[in-house]
């Protein structure tokens, strides 16, 4: 309930300042394949999956909106698949963020993200408030870039009975863009944090992702 | 017989009086003797003033006078084979010394005049020290003869390296022989030690012997131009493009590559991590190298041509000033010194 608030929160501050200047769209296709690695119950857990996601952002008058999804199927990974008693299940994520370049260099954002997995017969859902920096550094200007992205959860949920304790994470990689166009391509490696509450453990998610975008003018 | 003991007197009493007596006295006392027509003793003086040695010697100048009373006494003695051998003396000492016409008679000076046709003598008279501007000032040396012969002037190096050839053609009297400071390829000489060799030519067995100077030349250097400083700095748009950006480039690489690797250690809690992200960090790394490769300094084609005319400008100064400089070296100043007028031993 509170994520749809946010995302109309989102869409009504996309929409004021639409009315004030032109703005700059960017769209986000995502292919990847996830890790996650579970030690929360007696034995710990290892899947595996790919996936996909997207990402869509709008920059106006210095302020930047945006909404995100990822989707994986995860199974049992390596060896310990097999014979695990893991089930697969499904991860699902969905952000939303609002936020700004402060320097040509770093944007900073903030926003909710709900998190879930989901099995055959329940589901571990996750919400919370996270704080995110990026930095970016061009490589060659206008064509190839890295960047390296940081964040922390500042109010977390969980509908687990140790409740939710501190979610952290980064990402890095690299970006092309062809000269003279608009689309990119970019290659990264996020890796993210979830520890539980008590004795609870933690949850790492892993992902290698390969996008693709376009920025609208 | 009172004649020779009046000479026997005076010659026991200069004698006696010798070594507190310089040859400038005996010369006087000789010419006194001489005006008192006592002859004998003018002789014995004048001919003991010439043997003086330093540092009671006569200086040239009155050795000469001393040579002509001594050969107007001789002749007036009836010994005119001592007075030429006085003469020739004399010639030699100095060519271009005249016995004085209002002290001597006609036939003293007809015969030094015989005496100096006969006698072949070449002398070289040099400045101890000749500063000068080549090209625009000379050196000048002055060769004598006592009859019209042929000579051959030239300036070589010490070790014989001919220079320049400065004259070769008779002398009747004598000779002022100019150098303009310059070799014989239009150049100034390096410095070093010279030697101005005059010679007769041909040389003839009973002819005078060739003579030699040696001259020790240096170059006084003149003060030249300060090239004009090259353009820079803001007069210039730079020509190449910086290095900052490939170290940035592969900087933002290698920071990005290792941020990949090290992101379980910095966010996970066991540190576990799949090691299919070294292939990103690969891949972030490669970028980083095409980067800085892509970013090595290199011309900036635009701004060399808008810097061309600035480049030719400062280039047309600097030809100028070398002009100028070159101008200046080429009239240095030459300072020769040079040394005591010797007999050649060979050739240059």
């Amino acid at each position: 309930m509170r994520t749809l608030l946010a995302t109309g929160a989102l869409a009504v501050a996309a929409s004021a300042a639409w009315a004030q200047s032109r703005p700059t769209i960017g769209l986000r296709g995502d292919v990847f394949m996830m890790w996650v690695h579970n030690d929360t119950g007696p034995a710990g857990a290892s899947l595996r999956g790919p996936g996909f996601g997207g990402e869509g952002r709008i920059a106006v008058n210095g302020w930047l909106f945006g909404l995100g999804l990822m989707e994986s199927q995860l199974k049992p990974a390596g060896s310990a698949g097999a014979g695990s008693a893991a089930p697969q299940l499904d991860f699902v994520q969905g952000t939303a963020f609002v936020g700004g370049r402060v320097q040509p260099w770093l944007e900073m954002t903030v926003g909710p993200v709900v998190r879930a997995y989901v099995t055959d017969s329940t589901t571990e859902r996750w919400v919370y408030w996270q704080a995110r920096a990026r930095v970016d550094a061009p490589i060659v200007a206008g064509q190839l870039g890295s960047y390296l992205e940081v964040w922390r959860a500042v109010a977390s949920n969980v509908n687990l009975p140790t409740g939710a304790n501190r979610i952290q994470g980064g990402e890095a990689g690299v970006m092309f863009q062809p000269p003279r166009q608009r689309v990119w391509l970019r290659l990264s490696y996020r890796m993210d944090d979830a520890l539980l509450g008590g004795p609870g453990g933690t949850e790492t998610v892993e992902a290698i992702t390969l996008s693709g975008g376009i920025a609208i003018p | 017989m009172p004649r020779a003991l009046r000479v026997l007197a005076l010659l026991v009493a200069a004698a006696s009086r010798l070594p507190a007596q310089s040859a400038n006295e005996l010369l006087q006392q000789g010419v006194r003797e001489y005006q008192k027509l006592n002859y004998d003793a003018a002789v014995a003086l004048l001919r003991e003033s010439l043997v003086r040695r330093d540092p009671a010697a006569l200086a040239d100048s009155q050795r000469a006078r001393a040579l002509s009373y001594l050969a107007a006494t001789e002749l007036f003695q009836q010994q005119r084979d001592s007075a030429a051998a006085a003469f020739r003396t004399l010639v030699r000492l100095d060519p271009r010394y005249r016995p004085d016409e209002l002290i001597f008679p006609p036939q003293v000076t007809n015969l030094y005049d015989e005496v100096r046709r006969s006698t072949k003598v070449l002398t070289v008279q040099v400045p101890p020290v000749t500063e000068l501007h080549a090209r625009l000032e000379w050196f000048t040396a002055r060769v004598v003869t006592t009859s019209v012969q042929s000579v051959t002037a030239t300036l070589a190096r010490d070790d014989g390296t001919p220079v320049r050839t400065l004259y070769d053609g008779p002398v009747a009297d004598s000779l002022s022989l100019k150098w303009d400071g310059l070799t014989a390829g239009g150049t100034l000489p390096d410095e070093g030690r010279y030697v101005l060799h005059v010679a007769p030519r041909p040389p003839l067995e009973d002819g005078p012997r060739p003579l030699q100077v040696t001259l020790d030349i240096t170059q006084v250097a003149p003060d030249t131009l300060v090239w004009p400083p090259a353009p820079a700095g803001p007069a210039l748009l730079p020509e190449r493009t910086s290095a900052t950006p490939a170290l940035g480039s592969l900087a933002a690489g290698t920071l990005a590559a290792g941020a990949v690797v090290a992101l379980p250690s910095l966010f996970g809690r066991s540190g576990e991590a799949t090691g299919a992200r070294f292939a990103v960090a690969a891949a972030v790394s490669i970028a980083g190298l095409v980067g800085f490769f892509a970013h090595q300094p290199r011309p900036i084609e635009a701004n060399i041509r808008a810097n061309a005319p600035a480049r030719a400008d400062w280039q047309r100064r600097v030809e100028a000033v070398k002009g100028e400089n070159a101008k200046r070296r080429g009239s240095a100043r030459l300072l020769i010194r040079a040394g005591p007028v010797t007999v050649a031993e060979r050739a240059p």
